[in-house]
């Protein structure tokens, strides 16, 4: 009886739009995971890469899934932004937006300077217009 | 405040901007620094090397327990060796220069700066009444050469305290601009250095924590590198604090959350004689500062002032570098490492799980002895 409800419960989730988020990391996804921990310094972005052969998706996951130490999630999409932001755009523009990612977005803002105009004048946007407005006016050169 | 001004003037050289601080506080309404005893003996001088060395006599009078010697030259830097007051020789660069284990800093010629505490740990012999004989190198940057009738601009600060077993550490926080004004921030901030007071507790020492606001930028220099902007800072400084600048990012990124400019570092201004820590990188991806975020930020204050004081890793992250406390064990392997050190402060990463980490809040008997000696450990 138990094992029918939990198949029908299991069916009538199956369609939501839910994200399933993998609970344990995977080896790469560990061995960035480690990589970023460290206390007085990571290893630049290029380096990571010998860790994952889909970096960006790795260290998206730690954004979404490392919460401690506090710096591993901040490093990671540092590097996102850094390196992916062309693939990346809408998940970087998504922070902007967003109260509990305010730590990238203010990230994010300071990195402007290092990202093409188009993407830096929609970033900019979203973050004016949007919940973090506060935070942008002090990060964010307003002409 | 123009009579107070002109009798600070004539005090000479690297001394004059320290000690000229507590007559400019009197002049704006900061009388209760004003008459601060720092418990500190001062000397400076200049030599220049013959051979490639120059010997720089340290005068060390009763109860004085140890001294920091900051030098500064023309060339690169480094000790070569230390003879107490009967000429024997207590230290010799070659014992360290090579070893796998780091005693200090100074040993390598890094830079044209040089930072030396003395003594180190317990089992280096205690200073006595006398004159030490620091001898320092002058050596080429790239060709490692020594040189001859290189200037080497020297301090020495001297610890009028005999004691081990206790002391306190004064520290002068400096917010840079607009940090001041982030009230999160500064809550944080305030919580992380009650976790830091806890964690040095049983050890004997207490972080005495002036706080200040500047106009320094947000993004702070990489302070192993050196900087003006810390020199100039730093020079605000009373002679006996540890100067923390906290800002928002190191070096344009979040790679780093605090450094520490030396091992040791110096209580006398130069472009390395600070701590400098980020408060983005400590916040974490959501920008706001839970409770673990706060404790770990507090361990992380705790270990960089920990590096500035003198203490090395335990174990560098490459397992094949340790410190030279012979009672933190020589493991070589990370999962080794963090079964036998990961609660240790000075362990280089936290311990964690994704969403929680352990408490590192614990130092080895020789490294408390470290920490002690610091000549700003008082």
């Amino acid at each position: 009886m138990i094992a029918t409800l939990l198949i029908l419960s299991g069916l009538a989730h199956a369609h939501e739009p839910t994200e399933a988020k993998p609970v344990e990391p995977t080896a790469n996804q560990e061995a960035l995971y480690a990589a970023l921990k460290p206390r007085d310094g990571a290893p630049d972005c290029e380096s990571l890469r010998v860790h994952s052969d889909d970096l960006a998706t790795d260290l998206l996951w730690l954004v979404d899934n490392a919460t401690q130490p506090p710096w591993v999630g901040v490093r990671a999409a540092q590097c996102v932004i850094k390196h992916h932001h062309t693939a990346q755009a809408e998940r970087i523009k998504s922070w902007m937006t967003s109260p509990d990612k305010r730590g990238l977005a203010i990230l994010a803002m300071g990195l402007l300077d290092e990202l093409p105009k188009e993407l830096r004048v929609e970033l900019s946007a979203a973050a004016l217009a949007g919940p973090l407005a506060e935070d942008a006016k002090k990060y964010i050169a307003v002409p | 405040m123009d009579d107070t001004t002109n009798t600070a003037a004539p005090i000479e050289a690297k001394m004059s901007a320290m000690r000229i601080i507590p007559f400019v506080l009197l002049a704006t309404g900061c009388e209760e620094f004003a008459g601060k005893d720092p418990g500190l003996g001062y000397t400076d001088g200049a030599a220049v090397t013959a051979a490639g060395v120059a010997d720089i006599t340290v005068s060390v009078t009763n109860p004085e327990s140890a001294f920091l010697l900051t030098a500064d030259g023309d060339h690169y830097v480094a000790v070569d060796q230390i003879k107490d007051p009967e000429g024997r020789v207590v230290f010799h660069w070659e014992d360290w220069y090579s070893a796998s284990t780091s005693l200090t800093s100074a040993v390598w010629p890094l830079d044209n700066e040089m930072v030396l505490n003395w003594p180190i740990r317990g089992e280096e012999a205690d200073l006595y009444a006398g004159d030490w004989t620091v001898t320092l190198a002058a050596i080429e940057a790239g060709s490692g050469a020594y040189k001859n009738g290189s200037t080497i601009n020297y301090t020495v600060q001297t610890k009028d305290d005999p004691s081990f077993s206790n002391g306190t550490v004064s520290v002068r926080l400096v917010y840079t601009e607009g940090v001041d004004e982030l009230t999160e921030v500064t809550t944080a901030v305030d919580a992380a250095i009650e976790r830091w007071r806890e964690i040095w507790a049983p050890m004997g020492l207490t972080p005495v924590v002036r706080q200040t606001s500047s106009s320094l930028d947000g993004d702070l220099p990489y302070a192993g590198d050196g900087s003006e902007s810390i020199y100039e800072t730093t020079l605000d400084s009373f002679e006996d604090e540890i100067t923390l600048i906290f800002g928002e990012t190191i070096d344009g990124s979040n790679e780093y959350l605090g450094v520490a400019g030396s091992i040791p570092g110096t209580l006398t201004a130069n472009t390395r004689s600070a701590v400098v820590m980020g408060w983005i990188a400590n916040a974490g991806a959501d920008g706001s500062f839970s409770d673990l975020d706060i404790s770990i930020m507090g361990e992380t204050m705790a270990h960089e002032v920990g590096h500035f004081m003198g203490l090395f890793h335990p174990v560098e992250q490459t397992y094949d570098r340790w410190d030279a406390c012979d009672d933190t064990p020589n493991c070589a392997s990370a999962a080794d490492c963090e079964d036998r050190l990961g609660t240790n402060l000075m362990y280089p990463a936290p311990v964690c799980n994704l969403t929680s980490c352990v408490e590192q809040d614990q130092l080895s008997d020789v490294q408390v002895e470290i920490l002690q000696r610091y000549t700003g450990a008082l």
